[in-house]
C-alpha cells in the first residue's frame, strides 16, 4: 500500500510503498531507510501516528499494518524519539486520514514531539479544506487541481453529493484531466422518485483560457440558466498553502474570499435551481442570501452577536470567523488598531481578550455587569490604551455606509446566460 | 422618463403568484432589474418570478414613499420612520424584514437591501443562539462535540 509519511518537525513528506502484510516495525524500518541523517536512525525510535497525537501500536509484533486500519493513500505523521517506546495497546482502527483532536485533550498517550510548536488552531474553513486536500490529493498538484478540490469541498458543504461512487469523493483519475474535467453533483435531499431525473443533477465544466480558469455550472435537462465563475489563476495561489502546515492570515483571508465566490457563484444558485425544478423547499430564506449580504448584516452587529450567529450552524460559523469582520469589530469597540497592544493570533482572539479584560475591569472596579447592548461608562479612564466609549446603540436603526460594490451573482438568476463572480 | 403630473409613465408588474401591480415608472427605477427591463423595452407586465404579491405590495409602497421624499412631499425622517415601523417591523420567522431583503436582493434595490439588512441586524441583537436559529429557520448541524467546542471557545461572549 502506498503511504505518505510526514515529519512533524521538518514538514516534509516521504512516500512509501509497503506491502499490506508488513508489520509496523517493517514499516518503520522502511521509513528509517528513507531518512537522511548523520547517524542511522533505529526503527524502534520512530513514532507513527494518524492524527499527530495517538501513537500507532500493534498488539502483536507480527500484526500486518492493514489490521491497524491503514489503507493505501493514508497520511501518517512521524517523529523520532530518544526514549524507549512505552507499551500501550491503542489500536487505531480509523482508516480516515489524520483528524485533529482538541489541543486540550488529556489522559491519552501522546507522542513525543521533537521541537514541535503548539498546534495552531485553524479556522473551521481552513481545517475543512486541509482535510479535503489530504483526502483528494496524494500527488503533486498544480493550481488547477487545488482549485477543483476546493470547489468540490464547497459543493459537499452545500449538501451536494458526487453522482456515482460513495458520493463524497471526486471521480477516480480526475487529476490528470482537470482542464477538460466535467463533474456531476446531486442534492442529498432529492430522492429517486421524481419523474425528471436529469433535473436533479448539477453539471460543472471547467476550462482554462490563458491565465484564467472558468467553471460553468447548470442543471442538466435542457432549459436551465448557466452560472459561470471566472478566476485569475494568480488569485488561486493561496490554495496551495492548504497542503502545508501553516496558512498565514493573509492567505486565509484570500482563501475565504475565494470560498465565498464559489458558494455564491455556483453552489447556491445551482442548489436553488434544483429545488425549484423539483418543487422542493429551497434552503431557509436567510441562507439563500449571498455570503456578501450575510456578511453585511454581520458587520452591523456587535461582536457578541456575531459570535452568537456563528454558533447557530456550521455554515454561519465559517462566515463569522472572517478576520476582516473581526478587525472591524475591534475598531468599533476598542478604537483604532494602530496603537493596539493586545496580543492574539487573529483579530477575533484580540477582540475576545480585550472584551474579557474590559468586562473583568468593570466588574471588579465598578461593581456593574455588562448588559447586552448597553455599556456602563466608567468615570475614570482605566485603560488609557483603549477607547472605552461604546458606539451609541440607539433605538432608531443606525445608518450603514453604502453597500460595498461586490458583483453579486445571486442577483442574476433567471436571466439566461449569467456572469458570476470574477476576481 | 416623464415625471410631469400630466403624463406620468406607468409600468405594470406581475408578481410570482400572478397579481398585477401598477407603479410609477420613476418609482420602479429604484430596482436595477426593472430599470434594465424598462430600458430594454420589455413588454408589460414585467414578470417578477421571485416576489409574491404580499411582498411586492410593500415594496411598491416603499418606492412610492421614496419618490415622495425625493419630491419633497415628505421628509426623510418621515420616510425612515415608516420604513422602520411599517415595512420592516416584524420579528417573526419569514417576517417582513427577511421577505423584503430577499425581494430587494432579487430586484437589486440597494437602498432597500441596506435598510432591510439593518432591520434584521437590529432584530437579532436581543436574541439568543436558539432564537436566531428560529428566526432564520436554520437547522443546527453541529455534532455535539463540535457544538461544545464552539461554546467553550467563545465562552467570553455568553456571559
Amino acid at each position: 500500500m502506498k503511504l505518505r509519511i510526514r515529519s512533524l518537525a521538518a514538514k516534509e513528506t516521504i512516500r512509501i510503498d509497503a506491502p499490506g502484510s508488513s508489520s509496523l516495525l517493517d514499516l518503520k524500518t522502511l521509513l528509517a531507510g528513507h531518512l537522511s541523517s548523520a547517524a542511522p536512525i533505529p526503527p524502534e525510535s520512530i513514532r507513527l501516528s494518524l492524527n499527530r497525537d495517538d501513537e500507532l501500536f500493534s498488539s502483536s509484533p507480527d500484526d500486518p499494518i492493514s489490521s491497524l486500519g491503514l489503507t493505501s493513500g493514508d497520511l501518517l505523521f512521524y517523529s523520532v524519539s530518544s526514549e524507549p517506546q512505552t507499551v500501550a495497546v491503542t489500536k487505531n482502527l480509523d482508516p480516515a486520514p489524520s483528524r485533529e483532536l482538541p489541543a486540550d485533550q488529556k489522559g491519552k498517550d501522546r507522542m513525543e514531539m521533537d521541537a514541535k510548536p503548539a498546534a495552531v488552531e485553524n479556522s473551521p474553513l481552513i481545517s475543512l479544506l486541509k482535510k479535503a486536500m489530504e483526502v483528494e490529493g496524494g500527488r503533486a498538484m498544480g493550481i488547477l487541481e487545488h482549485f477543483v478540490i476546493t470547489l468540490h469541498a464547497a459543493f459537499l458543504d452545500s449538501g451536494f453529493f458526487v453522482v456515482g461512487g460513495d458520493g463524497s469523493r471526486l471521480p477516480l483519475g480526475w487529476a490528470p484531466e482537470a482542464s477538460t474535467l466535467s463533474l456531476r453533483y446531486t442534492l442529498g435531499q432529492v430522492d429517486g422518485e421524481m419523474f425528471d431525473l436529469d433535473a436533479k443533477v448539477a453539471v460543472l465544466k471547467f476550462s482554462v483560457m490563458g491565465q484564467y480558469i472558468m467553471v460553468y455550472g447548470y442543471v442538466a435537462g435542457g432549459s436551465s440558466d448557466s452560472y459561470r465563475v471566472c478566476l485569475d489563476a494568480l488569485k488561486l495561489v493561496p490554495l496551495g498553502t492548504l497542503n502545508t502546515d501553516s496558512v498565514s492570515d493573509k492567505e486565509e483571508k484570500e482563501i475565504f474570499e475565494l470560498w465565498k465566490v464559489m458558494k455564491d457563484g455556483l453552489c447556491l444558485p445551482l442548489q436553488i435551481d434544483i429545488c425549484l425544478k423539483n418543487r422542493l423547499p429551497s434552503p431557509p430564506c436567510f441562507m439563500r442570501l449571498s455570503d456578501d449580504i450575510k456578511t453585511k448584516i454581520l458587520s452591523s452587529l456587535p461582536g457578541v452577536n456575531v459570535v452568537k450567529v456563528g454558533a447557530t450552524c456550521s455554515e454561519l460559523r465559517q462566515l463569522c470567523s472572517d478576520d476582516n469582520l473581526w478587525k472591524q469589530k475591534f475598531e468599533e469597540e476598542f478604537g483604532s488598531t494602530d496603537r493596539m497592544t493586545i496580543a492574539g493570533r487573529n483579530w477575533k482572539e484580540r477582540f475576545a481578550r480585550a472584551w474579557k479584560e474590559e468586562t473583568t475591569c468593570k466588574r471588579s472596579c465598578l461593581g456593574t455587569t455588562r448588559r447586552f447592548g448597553f455599556v456602563s461608562r466608567p468615570s475614570l479612564p482605566l485603560f488609557p490604551d483603549f477607547d472605552l466609549s461604546p458606539p451609541a446603540h440607539r433605538v432608531v436603526l443606525p445608518r450603514l455606509p453604502s453597500r460595498q460594490q461586490f458583483p453579486s451573482p445571486y442577483n442574476r438568476l433567471n436571466r439566461g446566460g449569467h456572469f458570476g463572480g470574477m476576481l | 422618463m416623464e415625471t410631469s403630473t400630466c403624463s406620468k409613465k406607468i409600468v405594470q408588474l406581475r408578481s410570482s403568484d400572478g397579481q398585477l401591480f401598477e407603479v410609477d415608472e420613476e418609482a420602479a427605477m429604484s430596482s436595477e432589474i426593472l430599470k434594465n427591463m424598462i430600458e430594454m423595452g420589455m413588454p408589460s407586465p414585467l414578470p417578477l418570478y421571485e416576489v409574491d404579491a404580499t411582498t411586492l405590495a410593500m415594496i411598491v409602497e416603499s418606492w412610492n414613499r421614496r419618490l415622495q421624499e425625493k419630491r419633497g412631499e415628505i421628509t426623510e425622517a418621515e420616510l425612515e420612520r415608516w420604513e422602520e415601523e411599517e415595512l420592516l417591523k416584524s420579528k417573526e420567522p419569514d417576517g417582513d424584514a427577511i421577505c423584503v431583503l430577499l425581494a430587494a436582493n432579487y430586484l437589486e434595490d440597494e437602498h432597500l437591501i441596506d435598510r432591510a439588512g439593518e432591520a434584521i441586524a437590529h432584530h437579532i441583537k436581543d436574541m439568543t443562539v436558539e432564537e436566531v436559529r428560529d428566526y432564520f429557520e436554520i437547522e443546527n448541524d453541529f455534532e455535539r462535540e463540535e457544538e461544545e467546542k464552539v461554546f467553550q471557545q467563545n465562552a467570553w461572549a455568553f456571559h
